[in-house]
């Protein structure tokens, strides 16, 4: 008879908390994407609508712009901004984030080698991007792609334009004020 | 009788040891300070159970960490509960055992 | 074949859910017979598995305290559990990993001890191992000269045997725990689970591999009651070492559950199994265990010093730790299954009597 009190009393606590939490309107809001500002406690990040993880991230032109969270164990490491979004090899086409707006560009690609792991000595120990001001070259390495291409005539051919974001994602209630901030690309889940 | 006061012995014990524990547990997050900070990615997860979970892990740990504790042994006592009628189905004796060295 | 993965919500990672449930299956029967948690076979096996290792102590402690509380429901019926004794060993354990784990840090703080730790482990590891297999060669040697004498040796004879002048110190408060059958001062079990504790705390380790033998040899337990007390610590400072975890945010508890469904067979198959072997059967498999835990510590703590080969080297400790994991679980599930099959044919030639 205890026994099955005792039951009753861990499965109704059980479902009193289960209650007690889903009874609040949680948040539910996520946004992610590629951080193209960081200062002063606030970030600006370019979204990436894409929800399946197998897949490669697609921008899209919004800005996010959040607080970051009061409480310092709510924050990730400190992200890295940067105006250089995504390269396409195949479509030939740069994305990066220009005057407030995400901007697709053609390139001309002088050299693309793809299945490049971070350990190749062609990336291992380097730092991308790498800009050939002489002849306006932008060398960049991005999932596991290695490319050089031509700047655009309209893009400024210096580092700081075309180093990319880390991407982040934050959870949040109220618009602009993250609640919890990760930077997506200094957070290694896999590293023991 | 004696089984229920074993298992409130138990849970007791449980009890007591969060009890002593759980004051050093925000020390311990703190001190160590490894700013692995994650943030569960719920757009995918629709509204499903597992985006619920998902979500509470965002709200709050301290929900999350609740409800884990009452889960896991919640879900160990079931088990252990199916495997007495299973093996008492089977017919094996899980009242004795002599003891030898 | 995508039904045979499951995503797991916090991480977004997708993992292969048989693979969880087998490791949880091993891992099980191996922790229900001994008595361990067996947190360092179960993170090779999750890393195999592509799980992301930020979660996989978490997760492996959530479903550690699950799995130990069905194997102690199971011994705890066979009179496995000395409840007393466990609480008393409580206070001990939960001081002795405090004072462990703060004197970690404060060595952390003057200088780079992980080594140190590591290298303290594995000397500790040898000389349980050299404990354990030298108490068997006594005990054989004991059957042999009373074999020699004509005389059969009494079954609750033990080799080593320090228990006996431990309890013979005789300092107030006396106590008797009765379902290890033993009377001794409070101090004995205090004491070495103070010891045990912060050895565990230093180590930065569950402590199971070294307080169920401390209980044995110790405080003075037979096998089957050290197995059944240390699975009780080993449930409470799992749903400890769950709840810290989790709190941190490192808890994939979709796994943990997942792995409890096979761990909760195992911890069954392993809890049982003990009503079918000698206390000194148990004790050869947890020596094997010692020095199974010993090999993939070495092969870890190797690895710096072969930085070329070092790929190879986890390659090779990680299935040493899961081919381990497979043969013992396998031996110790054949036992119970043999042990299940001699009892019922028993009960039932006896019904037909």
């Amino acid at each position: 008879m205890r026994t099955r009190n005792l039951m009753l009393t861990i499965v109704l606590a059980a479902s009193m908390g289960l209650a007690a939490c889903s009874g609040e309107d949680y948040g539910k809001t996520i946004a992610q994407g590629r951080c193209v500002a960081f200062a002063d406690g606030k970030v600006s990040f370019v979204k990436d609508s894409n929800v399946n993880p197998k897949m490669s991230a697609k921008y899209e032109n919004k800005v996010f712009t959040f607080t970051l969270p009061s409480d310092p164990k709510e924050i990730g490491p400190e992200p890295q901004a940067g105006a250089f979004i995504d390269f396409n090899a195949d479509k030939k086409e740069v994305q990066v984030f220009k005057d407030g707006n995400l901007v697709t560009s053609p390139v001309e690609v002088v050299n693309v080698e793809k299945g490049i792991e971070n350990f190749n000595s062609k990336v291992k120990g380097k730092e991308f991007p790498m800009i050939n001001a002489e002849k306006k070259e932008i060398t960049i390495y991005l999932k596991k792609t290695l490319a050089t291409f031509k700047a655009p005539a309209d893009l400024p051919v210096d580092k700081a334009f075309w180093t990319k974001g880390d991407d982040v994602r934050v959870f949040f209630k109220e618009e602009g004020k993250a609640l919890r901030f990760m930077n997506i690309t200094k957070t290694n889940i896999f590293k023991k | 009788m004696k089984r229920m006061h074993k298992l409130w012995v138990w849970l007791t014990s449980c009890a007591l040891a969060l009890v002593v524990f759980l004051p050093t547990l925000a020390l311990a997050a703190k001190k160590k300070g490894a700013n692995v900070v994650i943030v569960a990615d719920t757009r995918e997860l629709g509204d499903g159970i597992m985006a619920w979970w998902a979500n509470l892990y965002n709200e709050s740990h301290l929900y999350f960490a609740i409800l884990t504790i009452i889960i896991i042994p919640l879900t160990g006592c079931i088990f252990g509960l199916l495997a007495d009628v299973v093996m008492n189905h089977i017919g094996i004796d899980l009242k004795h055992r002599e003891i030898s060295e | 074949m995508d039904w045979l993965y499951v995503l797991m919500p916090i991480s977004g990672i997708e993992i292969f859910w048989p693979g969880l449930i087998i490791l949880g299956l091993g891992v099980g029967i191996i922790g229900g017979f001994f008595g361990l948690g067996g947190a360092w076979m179960v993170t090779p096996g999750l890393n195999i598995l592509g799980f992301p290792m930020a979660f996989a102590i978490g997760t492996d402690v959530a479903h550690m305290a699950g799995k130990s509380l069905i194997s102690t429901m199971r011994h705890g019926k066979f009179g496995n559990v000395d409840y007393k004794l466990g609480l008393t060993m409580l206070i001990g354990t939960i001081v002795g990993v405090e004072i462990g784990a703060q004197m970690i840090m404060w060595l952390e703080r003057l200088g780079k001890v992980d080594e140190v730790v590591r290298w303290l482990y594995v000397v500790l590891l040898i000389a349980l191992a050299w404990m354990v297999f030298s108490d068997i060669a006594i005990r054989k040697k004991k059957e042999r000269e009373a074999e020699a004498r004509g005389e059969t040796l009494d079954k609750n004879a033990t080799g080593i045997d320090w228990a006996t002048k431990l309890h013979a110190i005789k300092i107030p408060p006396m106590v008797t725990f009765h379902s290890a059958g033993i009377t001794c001062s409070a101090w004995l079990p205090i004491i070495v689970s103070l010891a045990t504790g912060w050895l565990a705390g230093i180590l930065g380790i569950g402590g199971g591999l070294i307080r169920m033998p401390a209980l044995v040899y110790l405080v003075g337990c037979p096998t089957h009651v050290a197995v059944g007390t240390d699975l009780f610590e080993v449930a409470i400072s799992g749903l400890y070492g769950a709840a810290s975890y989790t709190f941190k945010g490192r808890t994939e508890l979709v796994a943990a559950l997942i792995m409890l469904v096979g761990a909760a067979v195992g911890a069954q198959i392993g809890a049982v199994a003990t009503k079918y072997i000698r206390g000194y059967g148990i004790r050869v498999a947890f020596g094997a265990a010692v020095i199974g835990c010993l090999c993939s510590v070495v092969l870890k703590l190797i690895q710096p010093y072969f930085p070329d080969y070092a790929k190879f080297i986890n390659g090779v400790a990680t299935v040493f730790v899961l081919a381990f994991v497979t043969i013992i679980s396998v031996y110790i599930a054949m036992k119970m299954v043999e042990g299940a099959k001699a009892e019922l044919a028993a009960k039932k030639q006896q019904r037909q009597a």
